[in-house]
């Protein structure tokens, strides 16, 4: 199910989620450690898995997909969805690979049928999905990139819902995290 | 229209563009209606043609009604009606593709689906009818950085690909992190021709001998670059900034260009797709190729950017080889070659 809060205040939501319990905190130092983080990711993805990537250009969210990929088995080269929006791609399950930057007006999301992707037979990653975070899923797993003086990643994930606390649960057998 | 003459009613709905055009004998362009470009919204109170589905759908009766108007044709004139069917956004491709096989169910008249990556390679035979196979094309553009050789009409093989971003996507991210407009690709330019593009230099991805592609090392590199000169309070030229990183996309893809033409021994090259309206690609290919005795095609810029005329062209050489499709005919959003 897709809510739409009328009155749109997606940093609210954000603020509201920083320091609560769940807040999970990974240290990626290079982009190896980036792959092999999205790989974990990628191997334990389920149909309806829905993640959020949100970063500044250039944080790394394509080379997290990539692992993402590899971890689902997807044959050949990921590339950049903003130009088209979606790329698709088949792997163990599909992965719909998605960049909502270019969309001007968040409904658009939903005039595209991107919904269907998400409640497809596959999982969805979303890069830029703070542009349409107020368009509300139950269920996700959030990713937000953050570069540090030292060009470190930090990631800091948020979880939702029953399927995706499941996922979390599978990442912290195979990986340490800070946070709470 | 003249007797024996073939004219196709073409679409294009592949991703941002709602295009029809008209296109006689593979080579007259009786008309090339493209939604962006003529300001629908003006004319009948519609609106900007945006990225959603629904926008190709208030749209395209328009640009269909205006083009078969502009070329003073009749649905009777019509001998076929062809239409992108991948690669692309699949809920945009399936608004020229429903609009395409109703039109040919209701006409009786044949229905070719056009693969999008070589209507860009036909927009140069638009330009010239009678061009010497082989050819090497690159096609450059927000999507696509494809070199393709094309032995005869209707056969491709991708000689090199994109293995991350597309050449005019990093532009694009390039120019967004610079605060300049979207498409940042004609910003850039603007900037780089009063840039040194040798103050700065970037990092050149050349894997190799491969003709593949890689521009996500050379964007982080500039990303970095932009963040610590402001980290430090430092000015950078942004002209030679946008010099030098528009240097070092173009030496790659006039490098492996060049290399493709010559292995293929091919005496044209085309470049095709919205970044071949740069001046400089377009002049600094032009020269090395010529050192090669290889000559270089480009389409004017309304050729080079999306358009239904570029369909209609590569749809005549389908056409001519009976090569139609039915009417299950299904939008193929990651359409390759080969298929």
């Amino acid at each position: 199910m897709v809510i739409i809060i009328s009155d749109p205040k997606p940093y609210t939501v954000i603020k509201r989620n920083r320091g609560e319990k769940g807040l999970l905190i990974k240290k990626i130092p290079a982009t190896k450690d980036m792959l092999e983080f999205g790989q974990l990711i990628g191997n334990n993805l389920r149909p309806g898995h829905l993640i959020y990537l949100v970063g500044r250009l250039g944080a790394g969210k394509t080379t997290l997909v990539q692992g993402i990929a590899q971890g689902l088995e997807v044959k050949g080269y990921i590339t950049s969805p903003s130009f088209t929006l979606v790329k698709e791609y088949q792997g163990r399950i599909p992965l719909y690979h998605m960049d909502v930057y270019r969309l001007d007006d968040p409904e658009e999301f939903l005039d595209l049928g991107f919904d269907e992707y998400i409640h497809g037979d596959g999982a969805a990653v979303i890069e830029w999905a703070d542009r349409i975070e107020h368009i509300i899923m139950e269920e996700f797993l959030r990713i937000e990139f953050i570069v540090d003086a030292n060009d470190v990643r930090i990631l800091h994930m948020k979880v939702e819902g029953k399927e995706h606390l499941e996922l979390v649960k599978e990442l912290k057998k195979n990986a340490c995290f800070g946070g709470g | 229209m003249k007797k024996g003459e073939k004219v196709i009613l073409a679409l294009e709905t592949s991703c941002d563009e709602t295009s029809a055009a008209v296109v006689s004998n593979g080579s007259k362009i009786l008309a090339n209606v493209v939604s962006s470009q003529i300001r629908i919204h003006q004319r009948y109170g519609g609106v900007v043609p945006e990225i959603a589905s629904r926008k190709h759908m208030e749209n395209i009766n328009y640009v269909v009604k205006e083009a078969l108007e502009q070329a003073q044709c009749g649905p009777e004139d019509l001998d076929a009606v062809a239409v992108t069917y991948g690669p692309g956004l699949v809920g945009a491709l399936l608004v020229g593709l429903s609009f395409a096989k109703a039109a040919a169910y209701a006409l009786n008249i044949p229905l070719i689906g056009v693969n999008h990556l070589a209507a860009h390679i036909y927009s140069g035979f638009l330009v010239e009818k009678e061009v010497g196979f082989p050819i090497v094309s690159l096609v450059v553009s927000g999507g696509h950085t494809n070199i393709i050789h094309m032995p005869r009409h209707g056969h491709f093989e991708v000689l090199g690909q994109t293995r991350d971003d597309a050449a005019g996507e990093v532009l694009d991210k390039i120019a967004r992190a610079m605060g300049l407009k979207y498409p940042g690709g004609p910003e850039i330019e603007k900037l780089a021709q009063k840039g040194d593009p040798e103050r700065f230099e970037f990092p050149r991805a050349w894997l190799g001998n491969s003709y593949d592609f890689s521009f996500s090392g050379l964007k982080s590199s500039v990303l970095n670059f932009l963040h610590n000169a402001e980290q430090r309070g430092e000015e950078i030229s942004p002209r030679d900034a946008a010099a030098g990183f528009q240097e070092a996309i173009f030496e790659v893809l006039i490098h492996k260009t060049t290399g493709a033409a010559v292995e293929k021994r091919v005496d044209t090259v085309m470049l095709v797709g919205g970044v071949a309206a740069n001046k400089r690609l377009r002049s600094n290919l032009k020269e090395k190729l010529m050192r090669r005795g290889i000559r270089l095609i480009v389409p004017p810029i309304e050729l080079c950017t999306d358009n239904a005329a570029m369909v209609g062209c590569a749809a005549h050489y389908q056409y001519l080889e009976g090569r139609f499709s039915d009417l299950t005919l299904n939008a193929i959003p990651n359409l390759g070659f080969g298929g």
